[in-house]
């Protein structure tokens, strides 16, 4: 148990930020204050004395906490952070890695029938291109996680934002796609009215195709994202349980 | 990303210099909270006093806009600590602000030289 550890649990229950923010915070002061502490006991004072010393020097006071709130306090990431928190228990993970796996299955089921890859047509290709990103991602997220097992806090979230961002463009790319390809159909239909049913259904089946690929290859990315999520946001909390531990 | 212009207003004044102060003893080598409220302290003779709670919500600032970057390090029976060190972008903005503050530093004894003489 640190000798401050009262201290810091009072400071954790102060601060209104979901667990990951915290335990950075948490972990970050503990290794001032042992510090601090540390250099008054070398200055000649008493444990006790260097105990108070370090806790004055520090003097969290109600508007740091405020501000540290401000800052950690954005509302996209303290939502994910808290979903991710509350989606602790194992049976919930097992479902995610279910989901997971289903959405493999879907995707390749899609991706082997020719028809819809062939469908979706040449805007597949930057949409093909971003998901390989995301596999690529995902991938080493995983590695990184879970086999290297590196857990080192300047490293445990790197990438995820990217995974996310990934997630997302594929399904704006084929929103993108489906709009230029009916501005051109508009004109096509413009040019030859007689052809306006075939250019149409060509359309809707190319967008079709496209928004199906890509919402199927985003939503994957994106449970992927989440699950990773989930165990680094496990990960901090065990690392600041440990520190408020008795 | 470009970096953000200082703009130096009253109502961002105390903010401004506490940003331009730390980054200027970042840049100097501080590393850790403990070490950068000692440093300044030192520095100015004890005019700019910083308790290190007023620090974080400022060091944290920093480096979610990109301007510092801090890393963990284990020292032994000192525990973990957060080292912080100036990115490019934050030296490029330092320099800025120092600049700003020169100018309004000029600007302001102008105004009170005059007043007074």
């Amino acid at each position: 148990m640190s000798r401050f550890t009262v201290v810091l649990r009072d400071l954790s229950d102060r601060l209104s930020l979901p667990q990951p923010a915290r335990s950075r915070i948490l972990l970050e002061i503990s290794g001032d204050l042992e510090a601090l502490f540390q250099s008054f006991l070398e200055r000649g004072l008493s444990e006790e004395e260097a105990e108070q010393e370090a806790l004055a020097h520090i003097d969290l006071s109600s508007e740091a906490i405020q501000d540290l709130g401000r800052v950690h306090g954005g509302w996209f990431r303290s939502f994910v952070d808290t979903l991710a928190h509350r989606a602790g228990p194992r049976w919930e993970r097992a479902l995610l890695v279910l989901l997971i796996l289903g959405g493999v299955l879907l995707s390749g089921a899609l991706l082997n029938a020719v028809p819809m890859s062939r469908a979706a047509g040449i805007w597949f290709l930057p949409v093909g291109c971003t998901a390989l990103g995301a596999l690529i991602v995902s991938g080493w997220k995983t590695y990184v996680l879970f086999l290297l097992r590196d857990h080192r806090p300047r490293r445990l979230r790197r990438g995820l934002d990217t995974l996310l961002g990934l997630s997302v463009l594929q399904v704006f790319l084929a929103f993108g796609g489906v709009w230029f390809t009916g501005v051109g159909s508009v004109r096509s239909i413009a040019r030859e009215p007689l052809r306006a049913g075939v250019v149409t259904m060509q359309w809707l089946q190319h967008s079709l195709a496209l928004l199906i690929l890509a919402l199927s290859l985003g939503l994957l990315a994106g449970l992927v994202w989440f699950f990773l999520l989930t165990r680094v946001v496990s990960i901090e909390h065990q690392e600041a349980a440990a520190l408020l531990a008795d | 990303m470009p970096v953000k212009r200082p703009i130096l207003e009253i109502r961002t004044l105390t903010p401004s210099c506490n940003e331009v102060l730390i980054l200027t003893a970042l840049e100097r080598g501080a590393g850790h909270g403990y070490q950068l409220a000692v440093d300044l302290e030192e520095q100015s003779g004890g005019f700019f006093e910083f308790k290190h709670g007023t620090l974080y919500p400022i060091l944290h600032k920093l480096e979610k806009d990109g301007l510092i970057e801090g890393t963990w390090s284990d020292e032994g029976q000192r525990g973990r600590r957060r080292h912080y060190r100036v990115t490019a972008k934050g030296r490029e903005y330092a320099r800025a602000q120092r600049e700003a503050w020169r100018l309004f530093a000029e600007r302001l004894f102008e105004v009170i030289g005059r007043t007074e003489g």
